[in-house]
């Protein structure tokens, strides 16, 4: 008898509990819902990336997000040298403006937000779902908590950083606490972790938003390499149909 | 009296004398060409690194992680060079060292070169304009370009389709060509601008090409001082940046190579290879290639084309053409296939008709380009600098290596290179100062971040974020192209190292250790390096040639060592009877040494200067005709398109003195051999 609950703990250990592919995708529109206002949004942010033997890069930039139509804005508002500078995103394009030559330019889903280790996914409306199919790894402990542990892998036609993601999901709170980001070869190319998530109710929407007040991201190719973004203030007013123009970012700098 | 015997033996025996003298001829011969050779090649690096990039020496900092390497080693990554902070207190130290003429100061750096985006975003750019001035007739013209270029998109992209596995994305991009076909769709231009140029650039431009994009190299310098102290400076195009101002000068090569339309580049290609080479399109794989390759390049002249102008070439190319039917496209494309028979009036008449309607450079003299730059701090840097001109080195207009850097003023350079002021790091302090983060190590992060609070929410209450406190309403202003400078913001700032000119005559050597000594002295922590050991890779080249040079003269007096060496004993063996006899009446052991080696000493003495003759009326008639570089790499190491080698005395006399140690090692062997030759031994072979 002894023996037969010892064979039976056996065949139950391992993974509490599977999710079934249903689950995982409920779970990542839950994720992408939760972040989603159906109003406008706008941030204030503070970007610092240290390096070894190089001086730290800090900036504080507004993000604009109206997510119904797809659009997103950052403009650099200090240091001085920078002020001006910004990222539009209009469906799959992102365009960098320089204020310091006046020039727009198409850039790659790989940007380095102001040469930061930061990318425009970090502060765009999350498509986890729209862009990734998932697989379960397993249920794991993070730090104090328990976690999903989903491997995601992009979608075909869809425009990402990096095609694999692996990400560490709050069974608690549902929150994802931690995310990898790999390239084709299997190469990890970053670790993000996002220690705190902020919850604010939207009149627009009706529910609670979160957005992650602090993001930690470590450059897993050039050791030592990390960027801190805090997202310091957060406004779900409306804002200004102008706002996602080439024109409006042109017109902030003389 | 033993010369006259040595000299009397060396007749007897004339057949191991012509041969042992022969091999000493030809060894001098080599060793005194090669050493006139190489130290031709080392003068005229010499004069190529010292009046075009280099100077004499070069200063730069102690605490540089990297040897400086002004021409690159062509490893990834930048070096790192240290800093000058403030290049005018080494100026000041270095310029009163006796000797010293000038110290110009300098920076190395790459840069992204791009126009905007690819060729649909230009015209887009130009149609926004175009719409916004109300200038009709351009409208229609721009429009008639989207859509020819967008024409040759569709039919690659169908073809493409054909054989391509992403059969879905190709469709997409078909689909959104359709768009713009719609009737009415332009029309829009006029009601509804905005919707128009969102489409244009959001969904039709990046069906384009690869715009065009250039990664050059920059020296940020002085400029006035630069073509003040390098002699062979020159412009060619365009004029000098004034003194004081913000500027470009972009080195002919790179014009020539980098920035100029490709039809025209490959006609140059065919011509100068037929021209100074005396190749054939027949005959040259590479030039056949080339013209192959021209026709399907057609587009880099009916792109490039105005509506006016499409017309006029098409009629011009009806005449030179005669039997050639088809669209514009098709009589460029058959215009373009040249071979040995046409292409001098191909060329004539591309250069005299078409390009007077082209664009033949895609940014010209008197354009402001933007440069873009990673900084030290590891962010991109862009700004706006005028071309104000062309320029190259005298005698090196051929070379890539002396022409791979194009100038900027030193203080663009130190904007692209973001050295970061104390104002600037007191303001990013401030900035940080608001947030108050605390720094988390990579390896403890999971610790750190997710070992203490339970908490991973906090609610936060609507009105606490209702204001934003930022600059974001204020209005950023950069004027950074329009600012002038004087000497004292060159003296103030930063340079990575410098160039040291010294007077006409002075000793490098000498030059170096004073300079030194004033650095130490004045505790500038700096380095002084010649020109050899600056130009990296490039100055150890004569180091590499000299190496091989002695390897290979090691190698041939081995042999004539081993020659000489048994054609002495042969002939010591069939002077037995002599030896022997010259023993028996008398001849010490001592003498019959002497005998030899006076022999060997006669006729290497005579061979050697035969030899060095030799040698030296070879390199007075190449100092006459010149020897021809046969590539781009060895035009900059003889200092032009030929090198004219000279001879000293002192590479004759080292010609002498090896060969006759080499000619005098071989023959101690076979001396002592005869010494040993006893009298008894001459009478046993008589019988």
């Amino acid at each position: 008898m002894r023996y037969l609950v010892l064979v039976s703990l056996l065949f139950t250990a391992g993974p509490a509990f599977a999710m079934s592919d249903a689950e995982m995708t409920k779970l990542l529109v839950q994720l992408d819902n939760r972040q989603k206002n159906s109003g406008d949004y706008k941030s204030l942010a503070f970007i610092e990336q240290k390096e070894k033997g190089k001086t730290d890069l800090v900036y504080e930039a507004v993000i604009y997000r109206r997510d119904e139509q797809d659009k997103l804005m950052i403009m650099f508002t200090r240091p001085k040298a920078e002020a001006g500078k910004g990222y539009l995103r209009i469906d799959k394009n992102l365009f960098m403006y320089d204020p310091t030559v006046g020039k727009w330019e198409r850039r790659t889903e790989r940007e380095r937000i102001g040469g930061t280790n930061s990318q425009r996914s970090d502060f765009d409306e999350s498509r986890l779902a729209l862009e990734f199919n998932p697989k379960y790894v397993g249920e794991e402990k993070l730090g104090k908590f328990k976690v999903h542990h989903l491997k995601l892998e992009a979608k075909k036609d869809a425009d990402v950083a990096y095609p694999v993601m692996e990400l560490w999901v709050d069974v608690k709170t549902s929150n994802i606490l931690k995310q990898q980001e790999r390239a084709l070869s299997g190469r990890l190319m970053r670790t993000s972790y996002y220690p705190k998530w902020n919850k604010l109710y939207s009149q627009s929407k009706g529910e609670d938003i979160y957005f992650p007040k602090e993001i930690r991201i470590f450059d897993e190719i050039e050791k030592g390499k990390s960027t801190l973004v805090v997202m310091r203030k957060v406004d779900l007013r409306a804002l200004d149909a102008n706002i996602f123009t080439k024109a409006w970012l042109e017109s902030k700098s003389r | 009296m033993s010369i006259q015997i040595a000299v009397r033996n060396l007749i007897a025996h004339k057949f191991s004398s012509i041969i042992v003298g022969t091999i000493i001829t030809f060894g001098t011969f080599l060793l005194v060409l090669g050493l006139a050779l190489t130290d031709s090649v080392n003068q005229s690096m010499e004069r190529t690194i010292t009046s075009s990039l280099g100077g004499n020496l070069q200063v730069y900092s102690q605490d540089a992680k990297d040897e400086l390497s002004l021409y690159g080693d062509g490893f990834m990554g930048t070096p790192d060079y240290g800093e000058m902070l403030r290049f005018g207190d080494a100026r000041e130290v270095i310029e009163a060292v006796p000797g010293v003429k000038a110290m110009v100061p300098m920076g190395s750096s790459s840069v992204i070169v791009s126009n905007d985006g690819n060729e649909l975003d230009s015209c887009i750019n130009e149609l926004r304009d175009v719409v916004d001035n109300g200038q009709q007739e351009m409208r229609q013209e721009l429009i008639a370009k989207i859509k020819s270029i967008i024409a040759d998109r569709e039919a690659e992209i169908t073809r493409g389709r054909d054989v391509a596995g992403d059969v879905e994305r190709l469709d997409k991009m078909l689909e959104q060509i359709e768009t713009i076909k719609v009737a009415g769709f332009w029309d829009g231009l006029d009601t509804k601008p905005d919707e128009v140029f969102y489409h244009l650039d959001t969904n039709i431009a990046p069906l384009g090409d690869e715009g065009k994009i250039g990664y050059f190299r920059n020296l940020g310098t002085d400029i006035t001082r630069f073509s003040q102290n390098f002699d062979s400076f020159q412009i060619t195009q365009g004029t000098m940046v004034p003194e004081g101002e913000r500027g470009y000068l972009i080195a002919q090569r790179v014009y020539d190579q980098r920035v100029k339309n490709k039809v025209a580049k490959a006609f140059d290609k065919i011509k100068d290879q037929r021209d100074t080479f005396d190749k054939t399109i027949e005959n040259d794989a590479s030039l056949k290639s080339e013209a192959k390759r021209l026709p399907r390049q057609y587009r880099g002249i009916t792109y490039e084309l105005s509506t006016a102008d499409s017309r006029m070439l098409n009629d011009k190319l009806k005449s030179l053409l005669p039997s050639v039917e088809g669209t514009l496209d098709e009589r460029v494309q058959a215009f373009l296939k040249v071979d040995d028979s046409n292409f001098d009036k191909r060329y004539d008449f591309f250069y005299e008709t078409i390009v007077p309607m082209i664009k033949l450079h895609w940014f010209n003299v008197g354009d402001t380009i933007t440069l873009r730059a990673v900084t030290k701090s590891g962010y991109y840097k862009s700004i706006n600098v005028k071309l104000w001109g062309v320029y190259n080195f005298k005698g090196l207009e051929k070379t890539d290596l002396a022409g791979a850097a194009n100038l900027i003023d030193l203080i663009s350079f130190r904007e692209l290179y973001g050295l970061m002021s104390e104002e600037m790091k007191a303001e990013l302090n401030s900035i940080r100062d608001e947030v108050n983060t605390q720094d988390v190590d990579r390896e403890n992060a999971e610790d750190a971040l997710f070992g203490g609070s339970d908490s991973l929410e906090d609610d936060i209450e609507d009105d606490t974020f209702n204001a934003l406190d930022s600059n974001e309403g204020e209005q950023f202003s950069h004027t950074l192209l329009d600012t002038t400078f004087d000497a004292e913001d060159i003296d103030n700032g930063l340079a990575i190292h410098a160039a040291i000119i010294l007077e006409p005559g002075i000793d490098q050597l000498q030059a170096k250790t004073d300079i030194e000594k004033a650095i130490q002295e004045n505790k500038l922590g700096l380095q002084v390096v010649g020109w050899e050991e600056a130009s990296g890779l490039i100055g150890q080249f004569i180091v590499v040639l000299r190496v091989v040079l002695y390897i290979a003269i090691f190698i041939i007096f081995l042999v004539a060592l081993v020659i000489i060496n048994n054609s002495m004993v042969m002939a010591t063996l069939e002077r037995v009877t002599e030896i022997g006899t010259m023993r028996a009446i008398g001849a010490q052991q001592n003498f019959i040494m002497k005998l030899f080696l006076l022999e060997i000493m006669i006729l290497g003495i005579f061979s050697g200067l035969v030899g060095s003759g030799f040698g030296f009326l070879t390199i007075q008639w190449l100092g006459q005709v010149g020897i021809p570089a046969p590539s781009r790499q060895l035009i900059f190491l003889f200092s032009g398109p030929k090198l004219f080698p000279t001879i000293g005395l002192e590479h004759i006399l080292i010609g002498l003195a090896v060969v006759l140690s080499v000619s005098l090692i071989s023959t101690l062997y076979p001396a002592r051999i005869a010494t040993r030759i006893e009298p008894v031994t001459a009478m046993q072979a008589k019988e």
